[in-house]
């Protein structure tokens, strides 16, 4: 049997996603080693086990330290174009009690050790990631990203976790269009630094990122951005002309401005939204609003004349809250050309809260509707069932509609909630499930 | 294209051990050698084309599997054809041995078919993830051509490698 081409092999050693595999086929022959340096790309991450192996006083001996493991990959290889190091997820559990934390043996974004292997092999290198170890880096401000941005002229995407980082001597890198900041704590308040020098963004990913005042995000060429926003930052801004897609979670920023003309698809989770100000949305197609007061934030919403697919919960909707609630016919004067809609169990309850005070108003514009997915809360099966049939009356164009039920739910009253209703609506398609807090509907 | 009474074209195919296989046009065009030799040669004749490097076995297996993935792909996509597709693939990856997988690849390779390539190359890496050096040498079918003292040197130099747990040996 022939041996397989070399391209074959060089393809099939670059799917090893740990470069420890690679690494024990360097042993196999003289021509795998060969072909093994062949391989693009590095990844590298620090297990659990090789950590605890490496505090341990009988294996600490015998357990390379992991960045010399790391020099040794990088060393040899030909033209590298990713690399990707980091620790575990596992060891996030770890609590500051049980470690000496002057150690920095993981002390991953340390631009000493970073220099020791970027500027050698930064040459081809597109794709850069490092999730340090968040007990050895969160207390040390590292000067990585004046290092990356001198010397990494190619660099497409970069992705840094767990760590605290400086802008000092930061340089523009006019290449870079993807960047991810997950749990870091970055001195640059107003993200000014950011904008200036990485100027070519099409994607933006900020989870986590402390330290910011008045942070404002102004990208030409950024299409789609990914912001959670954990403390409660004065202002959020997004100038972003060409922005197509956007996921922004934040508690009560005290202003968001939005300038974002192209967006299409934006799901927004805010506790309340005080001063909401955003020109006109005229190309938003998706849309997904999840807020602890909606009739606070549905006030300050521009038109949304041209959303065909919504998505709406309340978040904290079992605390009692003296804030209006929203009837169905009120979303639908903001919305009034939905033809998708999707009621998360906070939103349910509320319109059906208000459907049992006032009944539910006939709209035109609820004719344009052609599915519905629900997530039921029921409290009397009755009220449910009278919403329900109301709601079929008046979308005429109904034809899908998916009700998902709480697991709690009496499974009596729910096959009899069921049965009724594909007597009552025959003809439209009906779709049964479930839905439990912090899990995908079934 | 069809014909004007709505019939498929046939395409025949000759394997390496003279078998003739004759496949619906849609799957032969699946194989990027084939498409490039109609897409250069429009009015080919009707001879069945010669496939001197894929045995008989191989190309039955193959010719499975494009079938199988155009009938996914014509579904609407949903999340349960993915999981279908993946299954498929799993399947058909588990009843190969190694030798077998290897041939396949190398049916797949000369064909240019990259969706089932990169499948079989994945599923390759899949095997040899946290195996024994020896594991790899026989999968692949690779001599050790390293002298005592060479090997103890590249061993030294990955010893990293070597730490930790302990690799299944099959």
């Amino acid at each position: 049997m022939d041996d397989l081409p070399s391209p074959l092999v060089v393809e099939i050693l670059s799917r090893l996603t740990d470069s420890t595999d690679l690494a024990r086929c360097r042993l196999v022959s003289k021509t795998l080693n060969f072909l093994s340096h062949e391989v693009g790309s590095v990844n590298l991450f620090c297990s659990l086990s090789r950590y605890l192996k490496s505090r341990s006083p009988e294996t600490k001996a015998h357990v390379t330290p992991f960045k010399a493991a790391f020099n040794n990959l990088v060393r040899k290889t030909r033209s590298l174009n990713s690399i990707s190091i980091g620790v575990d997820k596992s060891l996030r559990n770890i609590s500051f009690d049980d470690v000496d934390d002057e150690l920095d043996d993981l002390y991953l974004t340390d631009a000493g050790f970073v220099k020791e292997w970027l500027p050698k092999i930064c040459g081809e290198l597109r794709k850069l990631s490092i999730s340090d170890f968040w007990i050895q880096s969160c207390w040390r401000k590292s000067e990585v990203l004046s290092l990356i941005s001198s010397c990494c002229n190619g660099l497409m995407e970069l992705e840094l976790k767990n760590a605290w980082l400086s802008v000092d001597g930061l340089n523009p890198m006019t290449r870079l269009t993807n960047l991810t900041l997950e749990f870091i704590r970055l001195d640059d308040e107003d993200l000014n630094k950011v904008n200036d020098c990485f100027p070519s963004l099409r994607v933006l990913n900020l989870v986590g990122v402390g330290g910011l005042k008045d942070p404002k995000i102004r990208l030409l060429h950024l299409k789609s951005c990914l912001w959670t926003v954990s403390n409660a930052p004065l202002s959020l801004t997004i100038f972003a002309p060409n922005l197509v897609k956007l996921r922004l979670k934040c508690i009560k920023p005290k202003s968001l401005v939005l300038d974002t003309p192209l967006l299409s698809d934006f799901h927004l989770s805010v506790e309340e939204a005080y001063g909401f100000r955003v020109k006109e949305f005229c190309n938003l197609e998706n849309l997904r609003l999840e807020t602890s007061s909606l009739h606070s934030l549905l006030g300050i919403f521009p038109s949304g004349k041209s959303i065909k697919k919504l998505t709406v919960d309340t978040l904290k909707w079992t605390e009692a809250l003296e804030t209006r609630k929203i009837g169905l016919e009120a979303l639908f004067d903001v919305f009034p050309n939905v033809i998708s809609l999707n009621l998360g169990p906070g939103a349910w309850s509320e319109a059906e809260n208000c459907f049992q005070k006032g009944g539910l108003e006939d709209r035109n514009t609820m004719k344009e509707l052609t599915e519905i997915v629900a997530h039921l809360v029921v409290y009397d099966i009755e009220v449910t069932l009278s919403f329900i049939y109301s709601i079929l009356d008046n979308c005429t164009n109904l034809s899908d509609m998916a009700l998902l039920l709480h697991p709690k739910e009496d499974s009596r009253a729910a096959s009899s909630l069921i049965s009724r209703c594909t007597t009552y609506r025959p003809r439209v398609k009906w779709r049964w499930g479930m839905w439990k807090e912090g899990s995908k509907d079934a | 294209m069809s014909t004007a009474t709505g019939k498929t074209k046939k395409i025949t195919l000759r394997t390496a051990d003279n078998q003739e296989f004759e496949v619906d046009e849609a799957i032969a065009m699946e194989f990027g050698t084939v498409k490039t030799f109609f897409d250069e040669n429009p009015d080919a004749s009707e001879e069945p084309i010669p496939l001197p490097n894929v045995s008989s076995k191989c190309l039955s297996t193959i010719i499975e599997y494009c079938k199988s993935h155009l009938a996914f792909r014509a579904h609407d996509s949903s999340s349960s054809v993915e999981d279908e597709a993946k299954a498929y693939d799993e399947d058909l990856v588990k009843a190969q041995d190694n030798e077998s997988l290897k041939e396949v690849i190398l049916a797949a390779n000369y064909l240019n078919i990259k969706g089932m390539l990169d499948m079989l190359n994945q599923a390759v890496a899949d095997r040899i993830k946290n195996k024994s050096v020896e594991y790899v040498r026989r999968f692949f079918g690779i001599e050790n051509d390293y002298s005592p003292e060479e090997e103890a040197e590249i061993r030294a130099q990955n010893e990293w490698a070597f730490q930790g747990v302990d690799p299944d040996d099959d």
